[in-house]
Order: structure tokens, then C-alpha cells, then sequence
């Protein structure tokens, strides 16, 4: 098959190499005829118009509406705390009495839409004197009771679209005598995330 | 000329940066740092006490009933036990026969010229409301009489 350029057209037709149109296809066994080459060129700017609307995220599905806006809002969600990192001395009443006093994050919000923050412990342990679990690391938000952080994602507040919204967060170590004996206890692995509702 | 622009495509395809943006999290930590920390008290409200009235009870331990304790350690620990016989508590003082009475606590026996280690462990204690026996020994003869002491029990991290 090869190509045959008609008025204003594109039409095709089957043809021998050896036919009538040797001027078209006069380059010897592997004849191209200048027809295949546009079809080729076709191909390819067809490519290049896909990749350009890929890159631009920009597609004209008519060229016969009207100009005018577009603007794309997509959901916008923004979390920062006042401190990342807590730490905490405890003293023997705090101790004996099998908590540390309770520390607060301040987390503040942006967001368009609603959403969920959620928490968890990436690892299970912490690091220290012997394995504690990440499940003595209690939290709580907005009056809620304390609940153990899990490696596993749970929910700590909700809340809908909001500038700059301030959700303490409140946490306190389960401590035990006689496991927690003297050392160093770091949990480098809470998480907090949000989740769109 | 085919193979070059679907190569180029396919690169292109898997370059092409997401328009998904990642959920936004923060990433905390939390450390502790933690001392020997030591509960110890003796609940007892009341004084031990026991009547020497027969033959038969002198040159025998009695039980004179039992210190009642609350001992939290998150290290090694012991206590110690010494007998006090000055006026503390409206007491009398020196009428305790250290040298020829017996008293002994959690099995050991205690004087007062020094502290001895009634009890320790190396590993961390947790105890509510524990005992410790409490005994006392009176060899014949004895004269008619009353006295009385105190015990102190110190405890102490290892």
C-alpha cells in the first residue's frame, strides 16, 4: 500500500512499486514514497501533540468554544507543629506514679477540604535500655480519652476546611519500674499525616 | 525513525512529573531520660508488741507481727536494718538489751551497733503492701521490766 495525494484529500490505493507513479517511488528495492514519509511525519507530530498535552495538562476539545479562565483548585493541605520533638526527664513521683507529665504539639492546619489527621509509630519499639513498646506513647486531642500510638494509622482529630487551625495534641509515656530501668529512651518514629475525608 | 519517537515517548511518559501532590506529615520524636528512681515506706501506724507472761516463752523466737512496706526500685536495691534505742517516738532510751535479746527482720537478725542488709535484689522491685516477719528472741532469766526500741530500715540503690 502505498499513498496517492488527491485534491485536497489523502487517499490511498494499492498500487505495484512498479506501476505507474515511478516518480513517486523511484528509490530501487526499498522504494519510500514521499506519501509514506508524511504518513510517518503524521505519526509523529501526533506523538508530539500527545506528550505536549501531557506535559501541559492543557486540552482544547473544541476550537470553536469561546475563549476564556480556567482555573484548576485542587485539594490543599498543609500541617506544621510548633515542636517536632519532645523531651522529657521524669522524676521519681512521675515515675511511681506510671506516667510522665503530659506534653503538648501544637499542630496547625491548613486545608480546603475535609480531612483527618491520623498517627502512628513506624517502628514498633523504641531504641534505649530494652525494647519498650511504642504502644506506652499515649495521645489524646480535644478532650478525648488517651489512646496507645499503634503502628498502625488511627485517627486523632477531624476537621473541615480551615486556615491556620490549632489542634493540640496531647501526649504521655506510660512508665513502669521495673522494666523502665535508668537510661536513655529515644522513639524517633511518630508519624503524623492527614488524610483526605 | 518509528522505534526513535516511541522510544522518546515512553521516556518522556515516565518522566512526566505527577501532578499528585504527597500528603503532608510531620515526622516527631520523643525521648526520655531516666534515673534511678526509689520508693520506700514502711506502714506500720502502730508499735509491735509482745508480753513475755510464761516460762515457756523466753529462749524461743515470737513472732512479733510484721513491717508492712511499699518498696518501688527501677534498680539493684537493699535495705538495711538497724536497732535505735534513744527517745525517738517518746521511747525509752537504753533499756533495749542488744546483747543478749535477738530481733531479727525478714530472717536476719539486727543490733545497734550497725546496719545489716535485711533484704536486696539486683533486679528492679515493685512490692504493695509486702511484709517482712518480725522476730524476738528473751533467754531466761529476764528481769521484770518494759522496753523498747525502734528498728530503722533504710533502703538504697545499688
Amino acid at each position: 500500500m502505498h499513498h496517492f495525494l488527491g485534491r485536497g484529500r489523502m487517499q490511498r490505493m494499492s498500487f505495484s512499486k512498479t506501476e505507474i507513479f515511478p516518480d513517486i517511488c523511484r528509490y530501487g528495492r526499498r522504494l519510500i514514497c514521499s506519501a509514506c514519509i508524511a504518513g510517518r511525519t503524521s505519526l509523529a507530530f501526533f506523538l508530539a501533540v500527545v506528550i505536549y498535552l501531557l506535559y501541559t495538562g492543557v486540552a482544547y476539545a473544541d476550537s470553536e468554544s469561546n475563549s476564556g479562565i480556567s482555573i484548576v483548585i485542587s485539594d490543599v493541605k498543609v500541617l506544621s507543629v510548633d515542636a517536632d520533638s519532645l523531651t522529657l526527664s521524669p522524676a521519681a513521683p512521675e515515675v511511681l506514679s506510671g506516667w510522665t507529665e503530659q506534653q503538648t504539639w501544637n499542630v496547625t492546619i491548613c486545608a480546603n477540604v475535609e480531612w483527618a489527621l491520623t498517627i502512628r509509630g513506624t517502628a514498633p519499639t523504641w531504641d534505649g535500655p530494652w525494647l519498650k513498646p511504642v504502644g506506652d506513647i499515649f495521645f489524646s486531642s480535644g478532650g478525648s480519652d488517651f489512646a496507645p500510638v499503634e503502628t498502625e494509622s488511627t485517627r486523632v482529630c477531624t476537621g473541615g476546611p480551615s486556615d491556620n487551625e490549632v489542634r493540640p495534641i496531647n501526649f504521655k509515656i506510660a512508665l513502669d519500674p521495673l522494666k523502665d530501668i535508668p537510661g536513655e529512651y529515644f522513639y524517633g518514629y511518630i508519624v503524623l499525616e492527614f488524610e483526605t475525608l | 525513525m518509528r522505534k526513535v519517537v516511541i522510544s522518546i515517548f515512553l521516556f518522556m511518559l515516565l518522566t512526566i512529573p505527577s501532578n499528585a501532590e504527597p500528603e503532608p506529615r510531620i515526622d516527631g520524636s520523643l525521648n526520655i531520660f531516666l534515673g534511678p528512681v526509689q520508693l520506700f515506706v514502711v506502714n506500720n501506724t502502730s508499735s509491735l508488741t509482745f508480753t513475755f507472761d510464761q516460762y515457756s516463752d523466753f529462749g524461743v523466737s515470737h513472732d512479733l507481727g510484721d513491717v508492712n512496706y511499699d518498696l518501688i526500685s527501677n534498680v539493684a536495691w537493699q535495705v538495711w536494718g538497724q536497732i535505735l534505742d534513744g527517745t525517738g517516738g517518746g521511747q525509752t532510751a537504753d533499756d533495749w538489751d542488744d546483747s543478749s535479746w535477738t530481733l531479727s527482720v525478714n530472717g536476719v537478725a539486727v543490733n545497734e551497733t550497725s546496719p545489716e542488709i535485711i533484704d536486696s535484689d539486683p533486679n528492679p522491685v515493685n512490692r504493695d503492701d509486702a511484709l517482712w516477719e518480725v522476730l524476738v528472741s528473751i533467754p531466761w532469766p529476764e528481769s521484770v521490766g518494759t522496753a523498747d526500741c525502734q528498728i530503722e530500715l533504710t533502703a538504697e540503690t545499688v
